[in-house]
C-alpha cells in the first residue's frame, strides 16, 4: 500500500516535470564542514545533480564523501548517496529534505589492546567497523546567482543519521554541516 | 562576499576549538576481547596506586564519572581508570548475547589488570566497584590466581549477593509502598502493592518485572534521605558531557541490547566470597534501599579476608548513590582504606 502510493506521487511529479524541463539539469560541486554534535569536527565534499524540476520544487540526486572525529570516541569515514527534494524561492532561498544510504566505517581513537595467544598482552590493529549508513536531513541553501550573479549556494543542513550495527543495534548520531555547492556550467 | 569569509571563518575556529578542546586529559585506549571493544580512561596523579573503577548497572558508563567532586579528589592522589564494559556505556562490539555472562565480563575486567599492569607496573591496583560493579568485582576475587594481582578491594553499595539484595530490597520498598497506599494514594503505590501480591519471588523475575519494580524503588528513594553535593559536584547531564566527552548516544542503547540476554537477579556468590582474603572495605549508604546495608554486613562476614584487614563503614547521609550523596564521608573512607594499604606494604 505504501510503496503504491510513493509510486503514484512520483508518477504526478513527473508528470507534472515535464512542461518545465527547458532548463539545463544543473550539477554541483560541494564542501564543507561536518559536525558531528556539531562540534566533533569533520568535512564533506561530494556533487549532485538536479534530475528533476517542476517549477520551484527540484529533485536532485547527490553523492558524497565526509569523515569527522569525535575525539576519545571514534574516527569516521563515510560515503553515501542522497535523495534530495528541494523549493525554491524566488529570491534564490531554497528549503530541502531528504534520506540518504551509504557505507561508514568507524575506528576507536586509541591503541587497542588483546591478549595474545602466548597469553602476553599486545596491541592490536584498529581495523575498525563497517556499518551501513542510513540518515535523514532537512537543510537550507542560498542560491547566490539571483542577488549577487555568482554560482554560489551556501547551505545549511541538519542530520539525523544512524550506523548499523553497534553492537548490534542501530545507533543514532545528530550532525550538521554548514557548506558551499558551486554551480558547475555543463 | 564577506559574510561568506565570516562564516568560513567560523568553521575553521569552530573545527580547531573542537580539535584543541581539553578532554584529551589522561590517557585513552581500548581493550578488546571476545567481539567488545571497551574504553578505557586513565586519568589523575601520576601515583604507584591505580584505582579500576567498577561501574553499576549491568549496562552504565564509567565516562563521566570523574565529574564527580569525590573521584575529582581523588584523582589528585591516584590514577583513577575508568573502564566501560562491554555492552555497557560507549562501548562497542559485535553485541554477541552469548558473550553477556558473568565469565565473560572477569575475563573482560582480567585483560584490563594485566594491561594496566604491562602499561603503568603500578605497586598497588585497586578495585573500586559501585552496585553490579560490586558483584563484578567480587567474582574476580573470588579466583586466588586473580586477586593475587590486586591489593585491596573496596565494594559500594554492591550486589555479591543478588537474592538477599533483592529481598532486602522489595522488603523496604514494599513497605513503603503499603504504608502510602493505606495513606489514601490510590496511584503508583497502590500500583505497587498490586505488584507485589502478583510478584512476590524476585528469584523469577523477568527484566519487565525488574523495570516495574525500578519505577517503585526510585520513587521511594527520596523519602530515605536529602543529597549533599559538595561545590563543584555534577547534578545531572552537562553541556561537557553532551558535546564535549567520550559520550555518544551509546549509553542509551548499549543497555538495552545488553539487559534482556543478562539476567543477574539470581547470582549469589556467598560460598566464593571465603577466597577472597584481600584488605577489604564495605562502605554503604545507610538509607541505599538497592542495595540495603544488611549486604554491607553480609559481604564483610562472608569474605575470608582477616578481621584486622578488612573494614565496614556505613555512611549516615547517603543511599545508593553513595559517592554524591555524601561525597565528603566517600571520600574520607576511600582514602583512609587506600592510604592504609599504602602504609601497610
Amino acid at each position: 500500500m505504501k510503496i503504491g502510493y510513493w509510486f503514484f506521487i512520483l508518477l504526478i511529479i513527473l508528470f507534472s516535470a515535464s512542461g518545465f524541463a527547458e532548463e539545463k539539469f544543473p550539477v554541483t560541486v560541494h564542501a564543507g564542514y561536518f559536525g558531528e554534535m556539531g562540534v566533533h569536527p569533520g568535512g564533506t565534499i561530494g556533487a549532485g545533480a538536479e534530475f528533476l524540476k517542476a517549477g520551484r520544487y527540484s529533485m536532485a540526486g547527490e553523492f558524497s564523501v565526509f569523515s569527522y572525529i569525535h575525539p576519545l570516541n571514534h574516527t569516521a569515514f563515510a560515503v553515501r548517496g542522497d535523495w534530495v527534494h528541494r523549493v525554491t524561492g524566488k529570491r534564490g532561498l531554497s528549503g530541502e529534505a531528504g534520506i540518504s544510504l551509504g557505507y561508514m566505517h568507524t575506528w576507536s581513537r586509541g591503541d587497542i589492546y588483546v591478549q595474545a595467544d602466548d597469553g602476553t598482552i599486545a596491541q592490536s590493529t584498529n581495523t575498525g567497523w563497517p556499518h551501513l549508513y542510513t540518515g535523514l536531513f532537512i537543510g537550507t541553501a542560498l542560491d547566490l546567482r539571483r542577488p549577487a550573479a555568482m554560482p554560489l549556494a551556501p547551505y545549511f543542513r541538519t542530520l539525523c543519521f544512524f550506523e548499523y550495527p553497534y553492537n548490534g543495534f542501530l545507533l543514532p548520531h545528530l550532525a550538521f554541516e554548514l557548506g558551499i555547492r558551486i554551480r558547475i556550467p555543463l | 562576499m564577506k559574510k561568506l569569509s565570516l562564516a568560513f571563518a567560523v568553521l575553521i575556529l569552530i573545527f580547531f576549538v573542537s580539535c584543541s578542546l581539553s578532554y584529551n586529559e589522561g590517557d585513552y585506549f581500548f581493550i578488546r576481547r571476545a567481539g567488545a571493544e571497551m574504553p578505557v580512561w586513565v586519568r589523575g596523579a601520576e601515583s604507584d596506586t591505580f584505582v579500576i573503577f567498577l561501574h553499576g548497572g549491568p549496562g552504565d558508563t564509567a565516562q563521566y564519572i570523574h565529574e564527580f567532586y569525590a573521584f575529582q579528589e581523588l584523582e589528585k592522589k591516584y590514577s583513577l581508570v575508568y573502564w566501560d564494559q562491554r555492552s555497557s556505556g560507549v562501548s562497542k562490539g559485535d553485541g554477541n548475547s552469548e558473550t553477556f555472562t558473568l565469565d565473560d565480563f572477569v575475563l573482560d575486567l582480567d585483560l584490563l589488570v594485566d594491561v594496566i599492569r604491562e602499561k603503568y607496573q603500578p605497586r598497588n591496583i585497586v578495585l573500586l566497584g559501585i552496585s553490579w560493579g560490586g558483584t563484578l568485582g567480587t567474582a574476580y576475587l573470588a579466583d586466588p590466581l586473580r586477586q593475587e594481582k590486586i591489593t585491596g578491594w573496596i565494594e559500594s553499595g554492591g550486589g555479591h549477593n543478588m537474592v538477599l539484595l533483592m529481598e532486602k530490597s522489595t522488603e523496604i520498598v514494599k513497605g513503603y509502598a503499603e504504608e502510602q497506599a493505606a495513606a489514601g494514594d490510590d496511584g503508583l503505590w497502590q500500583d505497587a502493592v498490586v505488584f507485589f501480591t502478583e510478584n512476590p519471588d524476585p528469584g523469577v523475575w523477568t527484566l519487565e518485572n525488574y523495570r516495574e519494580y525500578t519505577r517503585y524503588l526510585y520513587a521511594a528513594e527520596p523519602y530515605s534521605y536529602t543529597r549533599k553535593p559538595q561545590p563543584g559536584d555534577i547534578q545531572g547531564p552537562t553541556l561537557k558531557l553532551i558535546f564535549l566527552s567520550p559520550m555518544s548516544f551509546a549509553v542509551f542503547f548499549n543497555p538495552g541490547k545488553l539487559l534482556p540476554d543478562f539476567n543477574i537477579l539470581s547470582l549469589d556468590l556467598t560460598e566464593e566470597m571465603d577466597s577472597i582474603t584481600l584488605p577489604a572495605l564495605f562502605l554503604w549508604g545507610k538509607y541505599d534501599i538497592n542495595s540495603p546495608v544488611e549486604l554491607a554486613e553480609h559481604g564483610y562476614n562472608s569474605v575470608g579476608t582477616p578481621p584486622d584487614l578488612k573494614e565496614k563503614i556505613i555512611l549516615e547521609n547517603a543511599g545508593h548513590g553513595i559517592f554524591s550523596d555524601d561525597p565528603a564521608g566517600f571520600l574520607e573512607s576511600c582514602t583512609g582504606f587506600i592510604e592504609g594499604l599504602r602504609q601497610g606494604e
